[in-house]
């Protein structure tokens, strides 16, 4: 009961209560003596006066009893916190003791509603809140070809794209990519690998970081230079150690240049492709 | 007043605990058993008793409730929790070693020695 008590003095026991209960204290005391001395013949003055002298620094003393006091509550305050808590505890495990398969249903739904939260977050952070891992995100922009009817449609075909990079007026570069599982030969080894074709200055508009060696230029992607530009990934499994710059290898039967490797991390999700890059001219324009 | 004799320091606290170990009081109360007990020889001044009751309400010696005084003013009133009774006890039978160790020191004739 005492400590129901308690607890509802510390419901409204914030910083102005605890004052005006100190107060309240402090005033009962000088009441008292006062009454005391009035009744063994002092005058009302005189009485309250030595009665205040008897309490001795009455500021002094009010600022350290508060500060105490307020100290106490605060580990009052914790206790009866860490007792709730611990009677919430007990009636859990009490309920899921009396209701096993209810409990493990629940804890289930918990589990599998947790879960799912857990990975839509992961979606959305990687999607939508988390930056292309580019120089100027906020830049990039994807574009798309919308139907008759207006739907988005994200095939490009090369003579549109060529329309939009000449009459653009908007953006600072525009490069279109197509990819593709290819057949790439290195010496007599041959697998197959995603490999992504570009057109434009692919590179000048994403600005990825480069492990090594360089990226290739526009201009070099309008002359159809036979150079490729290898993930990290990639490279790391093939040339694990050795710089693969300048190796020679085949995509689809067409001899290429290793002129670079793509930092790690750097392009990643489906839109940025993730393999290899290889130039290839404005064919059939 | 002139004869009466300053406080050691540490025996309020002893002095509290015996007081409330009789009844709970309120702070008033507890000054007033002090001088009466003590003949007035003991005074303290009535802010540090109350420094001495929150100081062991903190440490859970004491406990205080609000109640009414006769005179129907709200007062806090103080007791003794079981572990400020078992404080009491063994720091009283400190003392008394220390006191009867003191006196018999003090009371030893030069003579003699």
């Amino acid at each position: 009961m005492a400590g129901y008590k308690r607890f509802f003095w510390l419901g409204i026991g914030r910083a102005q209560d605890l004052r005006r209960g100190l107060e309240q204290e402090i005033e009962t005391h000088v009441a008292l003596r006062t009454d005391d001395l009035v009744a063994q013949g002092m005058s009302p003055d005189a009485a309250c006066e030595e009665a205040l002298r008897r309490f001795g620094d009455l500021k002094a003393a009010r600022r350290e009893l508060y500060a105490s006091t307020r100290r106490r509550e605060d580990r009052l305050k914790l206790r009866v916190l860490a007792d709730d808590l611990a009677r919430d505890l007990r009636l859990a495990l009490r309920q899921v003791g009396r209701a096993p398969g209810f409990s493990a249903v629940a804890i289930a739904i918990y589990a599998v509603a947790i879960g799912l939260t857990t990975s839509m977050f992961t979606v959305v952070d990687h999607v939508l809140l988390r930056p292309l891992p580019f120089p100027e995100p906020e830049q990039l922009v994807a574009l798309e070809s919308v139907t008759e009817s207006g739907d988005a449609f994200y095939l490009v075909s090369m003579a549109n794209w060529v329309d939009w990079h000449t009459r653009n007026t908007t953006l600072a570069t525009s490069a279109v990519y197509r990819s593709d599982r290819m057949t790439v030969g290195i010496g007599d080894e041959v697998l197959r690998a995603e490999v992504a074709t570009v057109v434009g200055g692919f590179f000048e508009t994403i600005r990825p970081q480069m492990d090594t060696g360089r990226p290739f230029s526009e201009q070099e992607s309008e002359q159809e230079a036979r150079v490729v530009v290898l993930s990290h990934a990639f490279a790391q499994s093939l040339f694990p150690g050795e710089p693969p710059l300048g190796t020679r290898l085949s995509v689809d039967g067409e001899e290429r240049t290793v002129i670079g490797v793509a930092a790690r991390g750097a392009p990643r999700s489906h839109e940025c492709p993730t393999f290899e890059l290889t130039p290839a001219a404005l064919a059939g324009c | 007043m002139t004869r009466s004799l300053p406080l050691l320091k540490g025996t309020l606290d002893l002095l509290i605990l015996k007081a409330l170990s009789c009844a709970p009081t309120h702070g008033y109360g507890l000054a007033n058993w002090l001088e009466r007990h003590s003949d007035g020889d003991l005074v303290a001044e009535d802010s540090a008793l109350y420094q001495a009751l929150h100081r062991m309400e903190g440490r859970g010696l004491v406990t205080a409730e609000w109640g009414v005084t006769e005179n129907n003013r709200k007062a806090r009133y103080y007791s003794l929790t079981p572990g400020g009774r078992h404080h009491l006890e063994s720091e009283a039978e400190t003392w008394h070693r220390y006191a009867e160790s003191v006196s018999a020191i003090l009371a030893v004739q030069i003579g003699n020695a």
